[in-house]
């Protein structure tokens, strides 16, 4: 194939990895400071495009302040959601908290995916686009919305990683993450770290939502593939880890659209296009649960 | 005193099922009913799982989905008898779980979730794939279990799987493997230090667990005479799990009784549309929350059905 | 000399870069009771661990009673009559007393559930918990439940005995029955290995003392002599206050 051709694939490749790199970052962070994979992950990135669509479309606010209402929204919930769901666990007010913690963050993807088709019905939305029409990168011709979003992605994910390095409060995330009960006994309110952690991940979640709505459509079950992404990511990066995150996001990215062109057979290359992710988290797991760029915890 | 009395609520239950198709129950109601008695299979054999060895899985809507297609295809390709190929499907399930059971052996918590869901959506995408041999997302057609206009055979022969299945677990639960099982949830390293096998409970665990899956897959296949991908999907899943749950899933028994109730209620508010799964979904927070032991585990406390230090 | 039952020959287990055993080797005759103390980080879980199946050895073989122990699996080797005790009490929560000693008492097939229950039934009386046969294990104090995890070690009726620090945070009179445990154990045969950091419990039950110190092991001798050597000395009370305080250490 031309190299031209090969380039934009390989561009789209990188601005799948940034929308993927945004929706797994929020996993990242959850697991790091609350120790859970959340399982509704995949349906705070729904709300999140809902959100922006009815903040945008319905009330026709301009698209970046709807982003930003949708941000917010989804911080408040996920705060809420800690509050509720997931501090119990911590206060020592569930029996096995590791088996409440995966069921209860299934129960509330039941919850918030029905409520979404209840509310909204299954029909798809189209929200209004950050920026129509193509652009042009030297040879390179990629559709504009796709590339304005994934660069107010990354723009999100630079804000991330400064936030976490340079202010106090990312510093506190950082430092509940690796212990929080030391971090306790150095004064840190490691119950409100849990709760900032939970609203980050899912104003994250609901971010990449909001951005990728207009791209690819919003619907009530448009979290369901996304977040099988975000946790091939997740895992392929290392639990927790936020740089490996994003580089295992880019690494699924290119991935997913060279192993769709490099099989001979089209049909059956596309229609298993999910499904290489998939194997690849498979094969970490089962090889190393750390990931590629993770640390080895204690099994168990 | 107490052991005969939760005998005689199940007895009880059991004459009421037997009969009520038979009290004019209807055909819509009985055909529901029946439905329910292949969730309850399913939302039992995965108790099993997660009450008693304390290992959740996401993979038990495919290997339901295996069985049936397993059925379904040799019973339409190849043409072999129905009795043949409603086995076969939950050999297959069997041998597919004793893979994955083995390879997930030393996961726990959130990577055997993960991992569990994995294996499940590879397995749907590969059978939407494969188009040629499964007819994708359209679905298979699959031979009616017993011709003829009554709902009546096929009632009564998922009931009487479900009572094979809860019967067979019961009796393996009830045995001193029974006791490794729940160890093991407890603390896999104590069990291993005093002798229990550890590796090879959690497999026979899994693997009778996805067989009985296969099981209720394969009847299902040839009562609905459709099998299509998304009876394998995630949100096929999520049924299981509220069902499970909502029923009781620390006991086989809950947890059936949860699938038949969930079923039924969910064609009772058909009228309320979409909005009856997101109650399932609110119901099962709030019962993970605040009475884990779910509707059935506090029913059966209320009425003094239980014994033992629970 | 009788033949030895435990044979440690060379042992060594790495974590990383980190050195938790390094050589290790000493024999135990039958019916021994042996003391295993050293600070902090010495090795002396590793070294437990190592010799109950948990971790494979790095280096060096270990052997019980003649046949091979190292990288054999837990539960192969509680059946060949090892028992070893966890230094966090591990016992089955959310099932009965009597539960927790039937989970071991059963693991032998031809075990009938009966006979299990009327073993299990004589030891929790032998250890004054008879009455809380019907409770949970979650419920009991944490000195019952590190009494209830001798039992469990009972029942398994093991020849070889690894205890990792029992006596931490229990009750006088708690600890004296686990004494008499102990000492009847060894009454019967059973050899028992101890880590404690109870230096009255390792005197008071121990003939003979094992002194690690980094991963190596630094003493293997009587009691007595044991608690007067400087090295022991040394590893434990360390720069300031041992034998060789002030001195330049050697390269």
């Amino acid at each position: 194939m031309s190299t031209v051709a090969l380039g934009e694939q390989v561009l789209n490749g990188l601005i799948i990895g940034a929308f993927y790199a945004l929706a797994a970052l929020g996993l990242s962070i959850i697991f790091g400071v609350l120790k859970i994979v959340n399982f509704a992950h995949g349906e705070l990135y729904m709300v999140g495009g809902f959100a922006y669509y009815v903040v945008a479309g319905a009330l026709g606010l301009a698209p970046p302040l709807a982003l930003i209402a949708a941000f917010v929204l989804l911080f408040l919930l996920g705060m809420a959601i800690e509050w509720l769901l997931i501090r119990p666990m911590h206060e020592g007010k569930v029996e096995r908290p590791d088996e409440y913690a995966i069921m209860i963050t299934f129960g509330l993807a039941i919850l918030l995916q029905n409520l979404m088709l209840s509310v909204f019905g299954p029909w798809t939305r189209r929200p209004p686009a950050l920026f129509r029409g193509r652009v042009e990168v030297g040879e390179l011709v990629v559709s504009g919305d796709r590339l304005a979003a994934a660069a107010l992605g990354g723009l999100l994910i630079a804000l991330l990683v400064y936030l976490l390095r340079a202010t106090l409060a990312g510093k506190a995330i950082r430092a509940v993450s690796q212990d929080r009960e030391t971090a306790a006994v150095v004064g840190i309110d490691d119950r409100l770290v849990g709760m900032l952690a939970f609203g980050l991940g899912s104003a994250l979640a609901g971010a990449a939502g909001a951005l990728m709505g207009p791209v690819f459509l919003v619907y009530p079950t448009m979290g369901v593939i996304p977040v099988i992404k975000a946790y091939v990511v997740v895992v392929l990066g290392g639990l927790g880890s936020v740089p490996g995150a994003i580089l295992g996001a880019l690494l699924l990215g290119q991935v997913e659209n060279l192993a769709t062109v490099l099989i001979p057979d089209t049909t059956r290359a596309v229609a298993y296009k999910d499904a290489y992710g998939l194997v690849l988290l498979v094969l970490v797991l089962l090889l190393r649960p750390q990931g590629l760029f993770g640390e080895r915890t204690r099994s168990l | 005193m107490r052991r005969h009395r939760a005998a005689l609520a199940g007895a009880f239950l059991l004459v009421v099922l037997l009969v009520l198709p038979l009290a004019g129950l209807g055909a819509y109601w009985t055909y529901i009913l029946a439905i329910g008695f292949y969730y309850a299979i399913l939302s039992s054999s995965w108790s099993l799982l997660v009450g008693y060895v304390g290992r959740i899985s996401f993979a038990h809507a495919a290997f339901a989905g295996l069985g049936a297609y397993t059925s379904a295809l040799a019973s339409t390709g190849l043409g072999w008898p129905i009795a043949l190929t409603i086995p076969l499907g939950v050999v297959v399930a069997a041998l597919v779980g004793l893979v994955i059971g083995r390879l997930c052996l030393d996961l726990h918590g959130a990577y055997l979730g993960l991992t569990t869901i994995a294996f499940s959506e590879i397995l749907r995408i590969a059978i939407t794939a494969e188009y040629d041999v499964t007819r994708g997302s359209l679905g298979l057609a699959a031979p009616l279990l017993f011709t003829g206009d009554s709902r009546l055979p096929h009632y009564y022969t998922l009931l009487a799987a479900l009572l094979a299945a809860l019967g067979l677990m019961w009796l393996v639960l009830r045995s001193r493997i029974g006791l490794f099982f729940n160890a093991i949830r407890e603390d896999e390293e104590a069990a291993a230090s005093v002798g229990v096998r550890v590796a090879r409970w959690k497999l026979v665990a899994f693997t009778l667990s996805s067989a009985l899956a296969g099981l209720a897959g394969g009847l299902y296949a040839h009562v609905l005479q459709l099998v299509a991908p998304s009876m394998m999907s995630i949100g096929e899943m999520g049924f299981i799990l509220s069902m499970a749950v909502i029923g009781g899933f620390h006991n086989i028994f809950y947890a059936a009784l949860g699938g038949i109730l969930l079923e039924v209620v969910l064609e009772a508010l058909r009228q309320i549309g979409e909005w009856r799964l997101t109650l399932f979904g609110l119901v099962v927070i709030v019962i993970l929350r605040y009475s884990p032991n779910g509707v059935f585990g506090t029913l059966a406390r209320g009425l003094g059905l239980e014994r033992g230090p629970r | 000399m009788s033949a030895a039952q435990l044979v440690a020959d060379g042992i060594g287990k790495r974590f990383g870069g980190l050195v938790a055993l390094d050589r290790v080797s000493f024999e135990i005759v039958a019916g021994e009771r042996i003391g295993l103390i050293g600070p902090n980080g010495s090795g002396k879980t590793t070294l437990l661990n190592v010799l109950s199946g948990f971790y494979p050895a790095d280096a060096g073989a270990a052997s019980f009673e003649g046949a091979r122990i190292d990288g054999q699996a837990p539960a192969e080797l509680a059946r060949r009559g090892i028992a070893r005790s966890f230094q966090v009490t591990k016992v089955f929560r959310r099932l009965s007393v009597l539960d927790n000693l039937l989970v071991p008492g059963l693991t032998a097939w031809r075990t009938s559930r009966q006979a299990a229950s009327a073993r299990a039934t004589t030891i929790l009386e032998q250890l004054e918990l008879a009455r809380l046969a019907g409770e949970r294990a979650a419920h009991l104090s944490g000195g019952q439940a590190k009494l209830l995890e001798f039992g469990r070690l009972m029942m398994l009726e093991p020849r070889l005995v690894l205890l990792d620090e029992p006596f931490g945070g229990v009750h006088p009179d708690l600890k004296r029955l686990m004494y008499d445990t102990i000492r009847r154990w060894n009454a019967g045969g059973v050899t028992i290995v101890l880590i404690s950091h109870d230096m009255g419990a390792i005197f008071g039950l121990c003939g003979r003392v094992l002194a690690l110190r980094n991963g190596e092991l630094i003493a293997d001798g009587r009691a007595e002599a044991v608690r007067d050597d400087p090295e022991v000395l040394d590893a434990y009370l360390g720069d300031h206050y041992g034998p060789h305080a002030g001195e330049e250490r050697p390269a």
